[in-house]
């Protein structure tokens, strides 16, 4: 114990800074550019959120759970934060919501979505979510919106953090980040490293509900991840920025537990990927603009053998990689009274891989980006226009196609009195398929090339009104929406052991969000978001039906935080949050057997800086500090078993976890 | 579980929160002669399964005037029922969700559920297996005989305890393959048969050896024979002939090859094996086969896309032997498992509808002589029907 507290001190003295008087000023530098960018984001005619992920980010799990308290946002896990997760925005799947960091599409030709799991929390200071559709410059895929993950940016000075924790199930958590801003040069290196041994219990029912079942240590879900982010950045001699490279780098290994009643014993999937991106930010008399590359590759390994394989199955081993390369530019120049903003960019994925069957199968696409957003306005008004068109060519083995899908948005912001904003934006997108729904995998999915780009439009209404009274900010949002999609591209069983991507369905939803922000200086914050749903699939005449699967119906996240300072005891910060999600049906039939009930689970936090060194916080955070793990699950009959609380049929989630951190941190 | 693990899992139980108490079983009403009883069948029991199989629930069609109603027991999305004299036995495979045989008695709805892994298999195996039972018949009044696909040894349940006192190992058949895959059980007289798919090529489902029937002696479940299919993966029910002196089998090899399987012919006395219908006579994969009559077949054919033709389709055809013709009953353009079901005078096909909500999903009547007689007998909305079943 004495040996931990010299280490902890050694390492104290190390990150030891200025005097207080600067770190307060170099904190209020950086978090004005960073609630300046928020703004920016909120106060435009498309709906979003913009969240600081500063304080939580270090030692967060995961993204998604970072991102759970925007309006609208739900999602869903197979387990723990480093588990496959996917993320439903206005209740559409992952495959309609684009992801990007710093500005890269992370989506790509091979893929449904993006996993949230895999990208890094504790490398990201803000991520900007927008609803109903993307920014242009985000591309043309953007059915439902878009979720812009923006990595750290170096403080002026020398700033230095570590963070570093431990909790239930073996989770371990370190974060380290160092950056420097001196003259013109400026730059981060951040080192995020998480690792769980997944051994949280669950209720087994054995494959037998009408049978007790008992609680089990989950196996195979151990993980480990580590991720690295480099930038550095030149500023010109006016100031201004310069060119800016950014590398990310990661490595992630897990476990594959496979469903809760059958369990694996061997199965681990692994990814290395590394994204690079240069930029050169060009200016002239009255306008500005970028040039960029980036490189991202990206190698998956599936590695289904040993004592117990996934769902028993003959063991096999499956690889994949993903290379994609892009050149773009933007540009923003004043014309009259209007703002342009053409974007162009020139994107080229290379996708290889296969199982150890029937050797590779690749596929590439080409696809070639312009658009432009224009805007006019005044502070009290601002109309946006914005459309782009993408040409995309498509390669594999001997066929070729070239397919055209387009954006269009239109918006409107009026603001009749300072603190009262009204919205109004519409969206129009086309996504286009897959690599492996167009040509199959060469494995369980075969190849539909036929398959006709999904379609969709979404329509938003919105008022916002934001007051500042003293010491005390206030901001409350609504917004109420519409969207369809048709030709939406499931998979069909077309035998005992094919699938193929078809264009089946239409999807409608209604739907009414809700945020109120309220926080009293830094010393006390209540964030409230809600969503209500109708999300249908239509029939082809039109006629409404079942629920979306995986879709709740309501959804509700409330966080609150108090920090006080009692005499010499220094800064004592509490938390709270509650997360409350409405019943989803899990099959398209709305089988009331299948249904993920409503729950609500509870979080709770506690930090502590003490006064004599207050570059150091201690924390306790609790998760689903009520232990929800199990739920009713009704039968035809009338009666009802004990079922494992889940998203995923099958794959139970975990039950009360706590995790312990401390941080060091050094500031100017 | 190391004792660390234990405790942990002892201080995290804290909490577990109050969870219902389970549906009271009801083994011992079921071991009974009637198990063994053969009953001219009143209904048919479907199970309905959503789109992508993720869940399922069960109806009885009435066989009087084709009514259809929910039965109020539980199905999934991968469940087959088989009739067990006045009882349903429920065969539940779904991979994450139930696996287990479910007895259902309809007339008073009780049930009985069984694990169907012994004492020694559950503590021998380094996690749960998958069982994937695919068929099961009663050997005597409290005693039934249950095909795991996925295990290499064949379940003897007893009933009252429902538990399983002892297996059949089918080890030393498996051949080539990883496992033996047993798929289907049938009495024959004094013996029952079990096929084995023997699949040697699982993952590519490109299957080359021939699939093999395995015969038990009913009382002592001994091995008399072993009788070599002609082609590989016999799929679906043994179903006799008309004269009663043989049983038909289908075997689709691999859906990626045209030519491989057949409707196979195995007479009982001989064991003799011989081909009815090769695939190549009716462009596609046999996957099912019902006897109409003693020259015409119910044949289910799955087809997979061969090259540039569009062949991905299903069709269910009334085939005769004698000319070699056939009469399609049934088109579709999405797979569905269900088998052609020959009932008295009639014949039902399961229709898997088309599109993601399986529009005009549901059963089709015919006459043995081909004559539509029901156009459509929908079980209900969004669902297909996955397991037709004659029940009493």
């Amino acid at each position: 114990m004495r040996a931990l507290a010299a280490t902890t001190l050694a390492a104290a003295c190390c990150v030891l800074g200025s005097p207080a008087a600067a770190q307060e000023e170099s904190a209020t530098v950086r978090g004005q550019r960073v609630a300046a960018d928020r703004r920016r984001i909120e106060s435009s005619p498309r709906p979003a959120t913009s969240l600081d992920l500063r304080a939580r980010g270090p030692l967060a799990e995961s993204v998604a759970d970072l991102l759970d308290e925007a309006p609208g946002v739900h999602v869903r896990r197979t387990g723990d934060g480093f588990s496959p997760q996917s993320l439903t925005l206005r209740g559409a799947p992952g495959s309609h919501l684009t992801v990007a960091l710093d500005g890269v599409v992370l989506n790509d030709a091979a893929s449904d979505g993006v996993d949230l799991a895999l990208l890094p929390p504790a490398l990201l200071e803000r991520a900007d979510v927008y609803r109903g559709s993307a920014p242009v410059r985000l591309g043309t895929a953007s059915l439902a919106g878009a979720v812009e993950l923006i990595t750290r940016r170096p403080d002026p000075g020398l700033t230095t953090s570590l963070s570093m924790g431990a909790g239930s199930f073996g989770a371990r958590r370190l974060a380290a980040l160092a950056s420097l801003r001196a003259g013109r040069t400026e730059a981060l290196v951040a080192l995020g490293a998480r690792g769980t041994d997944g051994t949280f219990t669950y209720y087994d029912d054995g494959g037998a509900a009408r049978l007790p079942g008992t609680f089990t240590l989950r196996r195979n879900a151990w993980a480990d991840a580590i991720d690295l982010l480099a930038r550095v950045c030149r500023r010109d001699d006016r100031g201004r920025a310069g060119p800016c490279l950014l590398t990310l780098a990661g490595w992630r290994s897990r476990g594959v537990p496979g469903p809760g009643s059958l369990p694996t014993d061997g199965p681990y999937a692994s990814q290395r990927r590394a994204l690079t991106r240069l930029s050169w930010p060009l200016y002239g008399d009255a306008w500005r603009g970028e040039l960029w590359s980036a490189v991202i590759v990206r190698d998956d390994l599936f590695d289904n053998t040993g004592r117990v394989t996934l769902f028993n199955s003959a063991p096999y081993v499956a690889r994949s990689t993903t290379a994609s390369m892009e050149l773009g530019a933007t540009l923003s120049r004043p014309l009259g009274p209007l703002r342009l903003e053409p974007t162009a960019r020139l994107r080229h994925e290379r996708f290889g891989g296969g199982q150890t069957l029937d050797g590779d199968l690749s596929a590439t696409r080409t696809a070639l980006l312009a658009g432009y957003e224009l805007s006019a306005g005044t502070p009290r008004w601002q109309l946006t226009h914005g459309a782009a068109l993408e040409a995309l060519a498509d390669r594999a083995a001997t066929t070729s196609d070239l397919r055209l899908p387009w954006t269009l948005s239109l918006g409107a912001r009026w603001s009749p009195v300072d603190a009262l904003t009204i919205r109004a934006h519409a969206a129009w997108a086309r996504r286009a398929p897959t690599l492996p729904e167009l040509y199959g995998d060469r494995g369980t999915v075969r190849g539909n090339p036929s398959l006709r780009p999904e379609t969709g439009w979404n329509f938003d209404l919105g008022a916002v009104y934001t007051r500042e009274t003293g010491p005390i900010r206030a901001r409350f949002e609504v917004s109420g929406y519409v969207r369809r999609v048709d030709d939406v591209i499931a998979l069909v069983q077309v035998n005992r052991t094919r699938f193929e991507a078809r264009n089946l369905v239409a999807s409608r939803v209604l739907g009414v969000e809700a945020q109120a922000r309220l926080a009293w200086r830094d010393r006390a914050s209540v964030t409230v978001s809600a969503a209500l749903l109708d999300a249908r699939i239509l029939d082809a005449s039109g006629t409404l039906g079942a629920r979306v699967p995986g879709v709740p119906w309501s959804d509700l996240s409330a966080l609150a935080s108090v920090s006080f300072e009692p005499a010499r005891a220094g800064r004592i910060t509490v938390g709270a949050g509650l997360s409350y999600v409405g019943l989803a049906y899990l099959d398209e039939s709305n089988t009331a057997a299948y249904a993920s009930p409503a729950r609500t689970l509870v979080n709770a936090s506690l930090a502590w800086s003490p006064s004599f060194l207050r570059a150091l916080t201690l924390s306790l955070d609790a998760t689903n500090l009520l232990d929800l793990r199990t739920a009713p699950r009704p039968l035809p009959d009338g009666t009802s078993v004990t079922a494992a609380v889940q998203d995923f049929l099958g794959y139970p989630l975990p039950g009360r976890a706590l995790f312990a951190s401390l941080t060091l941190t050094n500031r100017p | 579980m190391t004792r660390r693990s234990l405790a942990l899992a002892a201080l995290l139980c804290a909490g577990c929160g109050a969870d219902p108490t389970p549906p009271t079983q009801s083994c011992a009403h079921f071991a009974t002669a009637a198990l063994t009883a053969t009953m001219a069948p009143a209904r048919l029991v479907v199970t309905g399964v959503s789109p992508r199989y993720d869940a399922g629930r069960l109806f009885s069609v009435s066989l009087e005037d084709f009514s259809v109603r929910d039965l109020p027991i539980e199905a999934t999305g991968d469940t087959v029922a088989r009739a067990l004299g006045p009882f349903v036995a429920l065969l539940h495979r779904a991979i994450g969700d139930q696996d287990n045989l479910t007895l259902y008695d309809p007339a008073d709805g009780r049930v009985c559920q069984v694990a169907l892994l012994t004492d020694a298999e559950r503590t021998a195996a380094p996690t749960r297996p998958l069982i994937n039972a695919h068929d099961v018949v009663a050997l005597d009044a409290r005693t039934l005989l249950v095909a795991r696909y996925n295990l290499d040894a064949l379940a003897v349940v007893d009933v009252a305890s429902a538990r399983v006192t002892r297996t059949v190992d089918l080890t030393p058949f498996v051949g080539t393959a990883p496992h033996a895959y047993p798929d289907a059980l049938r009495r024959v007289g004094d013996e029952v048969w079990v096929t084995l798919q023997r699949d040697n090529d699982p993952l590519r489902a490109n299957p080359t050896q021939p699939g093999l029937v395995v015969r038990l002696d009913a009382t002592t479940l001994a091995v008399r024979a072993a009788v070599a299919l002609t082609h590989p993966n016999p799929y679906g029910p043994l179903v006799p002939t008309t004269d009663g002196r043989a049983l038909l089998v289908s075997t689709f090899g691999s859906y990626n090859t045209l030519g491989d399987g057949a409707v196979e012919r195995i007479e009982i006395a001989t064991g003799a094996v011989s081909d009815v219908v090769d695939e190549r006579a009716v462009n596609g994969n046999i996957d099912a086969v019902a006897v109409l009559d003693a020259t015409h077949l119910a044949l289910r054919v799955s087809a997979e896309r061969q090259g540039t033709s569009a062949l991905d389709d299903l069709r269910v055809l009334r085939f005769d032997t004698e000319t070699r013709t056939a009469q399609t009953l049934l088109r579709a353009g999405t797979w569905g498992a269900a088998a052609p079901v020959v009932v008295g005078e009639r014949v039902v096909i399961a229709d898997p509808g088309e599109g993601y909500a399986r529009t005009n999903a549901g059963l089709r009547v015919f006459g043995r002589d081909g004559t539509e007689l029901r156009a459509r007998v929908s079980i209900a909305p969004s669902l297909l029907p996955y397991d037709v079943q004659p029940a009493r």
